[in-house]
C-alpha cells in the first residue's frame, strides 16, 4: 500500500509542476514577447518623433527679400518674388507661400511657383526665389508666410 | 523536491532579466535621445545668442563712380560675412527685375573693423532716384536703409533769414533746418538751391550751400545748410525764398521772407539800452564783466553800431569806500554790431576790480553808443575781500 502510494504521490507531482511550469514559461514567455514588442514600437516611435522635432529645430531659414515683380518669368502676370535663405545646417524644404493683405490671400504650393522648380529644396547657407502670381495691391501692408515641409513657418511684412 | 523548486526560480530569474534588460535598454535610448535634444536645444541657443550678438553699423553712404558706396562698421563681438546685398528702386511704378539688385560681396569683417561695400556691384545706378538698400549677413541679420529717399516721405524742413531784414546791399544768411523725423535713416541729404518767388528785392545767392549735403542723417538728427543771399532795393521791397531737397517729398518746402529796410539812426531816438555788472560783487583782484545789452526798439536796421569807450575818471567812473578801489576796463567785444529792428546785441568789458572791502566802482554812461543818442546808463560793481579761515594750535609751555 505504502509503495502504491508513494509511485501515485511522486508522479503526480512531477506531472503537476511540468504543468505548472509549463504554464509559467507559456505565459511569461507571452507576456515578454508583448513587452518586447510594445518597447520597441515606443522606441521606434520615439525615434520618429525625436529625429523630426530635432530637425524641426535645427531648421533655420529667413525669407531675405520680397518685391512686387511686374511679371513673373513665363506668365507675364504681376506677382511676388520672394527669396528664402537657408541659414541654418540643415537642408530645408519650401512646400507652400501664402501671401495675404487686407483685400486678398492667397496659398501657393509647388505647382504654383513661377516657374515650376525642379526642386524646392534649399541647401545650408544657401538662397533660392519664388515668382508666385499675385496681383499685388500698393499702400496695403502685404505678408508673406514661408512654410516648410517640417512645418517651419516665417513670415515677413511689406508694403510699396 | 529541492531540485524542481530551484527550477522555477530559475525560469523567473531568467523572465525578470529579459524584462528588466529591455527596461533598461529603453531608458537608455530614451535618456540619449534627451541628451540629443538637449545638445540642439543648446546648439540653437548659441546660433541663436550669435544672432543677437551680430552688430554692424552703417556711417556712410554715397556715390562713387555712380555705384554706392556703403561704409559698414562691425560693433558687435563676432566677425560678420555679408552675404548679399539687396538694392531695390523706390520708384513707384519699378517693379521689374532689373529694379531689384542684388549681389553677393562676399567680404568678412572683424570686431571693430569697418568695410566698404557696393563698389564690386555690376553696372550703375541712377543717382537720381531713390534706393531702399538691404545688407543680408549669412547668420540672416538684415541691415535696412534708405538712400536718398526724401522722397518718400514728408521731412521737417524750415528755412530762416538771419536776418530778416537787411538794408539795401546787405547780407543776410539763409538757413535750411532739416530735421529726421522719421524712423529710418536717411542718406545723401542734398538740398535744392532756394528758389526765388514773390517779391522785386533784387538779390545774389551763394552758388552752393554750406555743407553741400549730408552723408547720413539718422532718425531724430538735424541738417544745417547756409547760403549768403545780397538784396538791394529800396526800403520796402521784398523777396521771397523757397528751399527744398533734391528729390524731395512733393511739397515738401519751406519759404521764409527778406525785407529790404530802412537805416535808422542811433542818434534819432533812445534805444533800449542796459548796462550790467555780472557779477555785482567781485573779490579783490577779480574781474568782472560789465555787460551793455542794446535792443532795437526801431523800425529800421542799425548798422555798424559800437560803444563808446568806458569812462576811467570821475563823473563817469566814481568809487566809494577806503579810497583805493581801482576798475581798470578791458576792450570791448564785439568792436561793432548790426541790428536789425527788434533784435538785442551785447557789449562786454572785461573789468579788474582791486581795494578793499565794501569799496565800490561805479560806471555812469551819458552817450552809451558812438554818435548816439544821449541817455544815461549806469552799473555799480562791490568789492570784497576774502580771508581764509586759520587754525591755532595749542603749544605746550615749556
Amino acid at each position: 500500500m505504502i509503495f502504491a502510494r508513494r509511485r501515485h504521490r511522486a508522479l503526480s507531482t512531477v506531472v503537476t509542476t511540468a504543468m505548472l511550469l509549463t504554464a509559467v514559461v507559456a505565459i511569461g514567455t507571452g507576456l515578454v514577447a508583448w513587452a518586447n514588442t510594445n518597447s520597441r514600437t515606443f522606441e521606434s516611435i520615439l525615434v520618429s518623433s525625436a529625429a523630426d522635432k530635432l530637425n524641426t529645430l535645427n531648421e533655420m531659414l529667413i525669407i531675405e527679400n520680397v518685391t512686387p515683380s511686374s511679371k513673373c518669368p513665363t506668365t507675364g502676370l504681376n506677382g511676388v518674388n520672394t527669396t528664402v535663405t537657408n541659414t541654418g545646417t540643415m537642408g530645408i524644404n519650401v512646400t507652400k507661400i501664402t501671401v495675404s493683405d487686407a483685400t486678398q490671400s492667397q496659398t501657393f504650393t509647388k505647382s504654383g511657383f513661377v516657374p515650376v522648380p525642379q526642386t524646392t529644396g534649399i541647401n545650408p547657407h544657401a538662397s533660392k526665389s519664388f515668382c508666385v502670381v499675385y496681383n499685388w495691391q500698393t499702400g496695403f501692408l502685404t505678408t508673406v508666410q514661408v512654410t516648410t515641409g517640417r512645418n517651419t513657418l516665417v513670415s515677413t511684412q511689406v508694403m510699396k | 523536491m529541492k531540485s524542481r523548486r530551484g527550477l522555477s526560480s530559475v525560469v523567473g530569474a531568467v523572465f525578470a532579466i529579459i524584462a528588466l534588460s529591455t527596461v533598461i535598454g529603453y531608458i537608455t535610448y530614451s535618456m540619449d535621445v534627451l541628451n540629443n535634444y538637449n545638445q540642439s536645444v543648446l546648439i540653437r541657443t548659441q546660433q541663436m545668442i550669435d544672432i543677437a550678438n551680430e552688430k554692424s553699423q552703417v556711417t556712410s553712404v554715397s556715390y562713387v563712380n555712380n555705384k554706392f558706396s556703403i561704409i559698414v562698421n562691425n560693433t558687435g563681438s563676432l566677425p560678420i560675412n555679408f552675404t548679399k546685398i539687396w538694392i531695390t528702386n523706390k520708384t513707384a511704378a519699378c517693379t521689374t527685375y532689373s529694379c531689384n539688385i542684388n549681389y553677393v560681396p562676399n567680404q568678412v569683417v572683424v570686431p571693430g573693423k569697418g568695410i566698404t561695400l557696393g563698389q564690386n556691384m555690376a553696372g550703375t545706378l541712377n543717382t537720381g532716384k531713390p534706393y531702399h538698400i538691404k545688407l543680408v549677413t549669412s547668420r540672416g541679420n538684415t541691415s535696412e536703409f534708405d538712400v536718398n529717399s526724401v522722397g518718400s516721405a514728408p521731412v521737417n524742413i524750415q528755412l530762416y533769414a538771419l536776418p530778416s531784414n537787411v538794408t539795401n546791399g546787405y547780407t543776410t544768411g539763409l538757413v535750411m533746418i532739416v530735421k529726421n523725423n522719421g524712423s529710418g535713416t536717411l542718406t545723401n541729404i542734398v538740398p535744392s538751391q532756394p528758389l526765388a518767388g514773390a517779391g522785386v528785392a533784387n538779390y545774389v545767392l551763394s552758388a552752393n550751400p554750406i555743407p553741400p549735403s549730408y552723408n547720413i542723417l539718422l532718425p531724430g538728427s538735424t541738417a544745417v545748410f547756409n547760403w549768403n543771399a545780397t538784396m538791394t532795393g529800396k526800403a520796402g521791397d521784398f523777396r521771397t525764398f523757397t528751399a527744398s531737397l533734391q528729390n524731395g517729398f512733393a511739397g515738401n518746402t519751406a519759404s521764409t521772407t527778406v525785407h529790404v529796410g530802412t537805416v535808422s539812426s542811433v542818434a534819432s531816438a533812445p534805444l533800449n539800452i542796459q548796462l550790467l555788472a555780472l557779477p555785482v560783487t567781485v573779490p579783490n583782484g577779480f574781474k568782472s564783466e560789465l555787460v551793455m545789452v542794446v535792443t532795437n526798439n526801431m523800425s529800421g536796421t542799425l548798422t555798424d553800431i559800437a560803444p563808446n569807450a568806458l569812462p576811467t575818471t570821475s563823473p563817469g567812473l566814481t568809487y566809494t569806500g577806503s579810497g583805493t578801489a581801482s576798475c581798470v576796463a578791458g576792450s570791448v567785444s564785439p568792436a561793432k554790431l548790426t541790428l536789425a529792428p527788434g533784435s538785442t546785441g551785447v557789449f562786454s568789458w572785461d573789468v579788474t576790480a582791486t581795494g578793499e572791502g565794501a569799496d565800490s566802482c561805479t560806471y555812469t554812461i551819458t552817450q552809451p553808443l558812438q554818435g548816439g543818442y544821449s541817455q544815461t546808463v549806469s552799473a555799480k560793481m562791490t568789492i570784497t575781500v576774502v580771508s581764509l579761515s586759520s587754525t591755532t594750535f595749542a603749544q605746550n609751555a615749556g
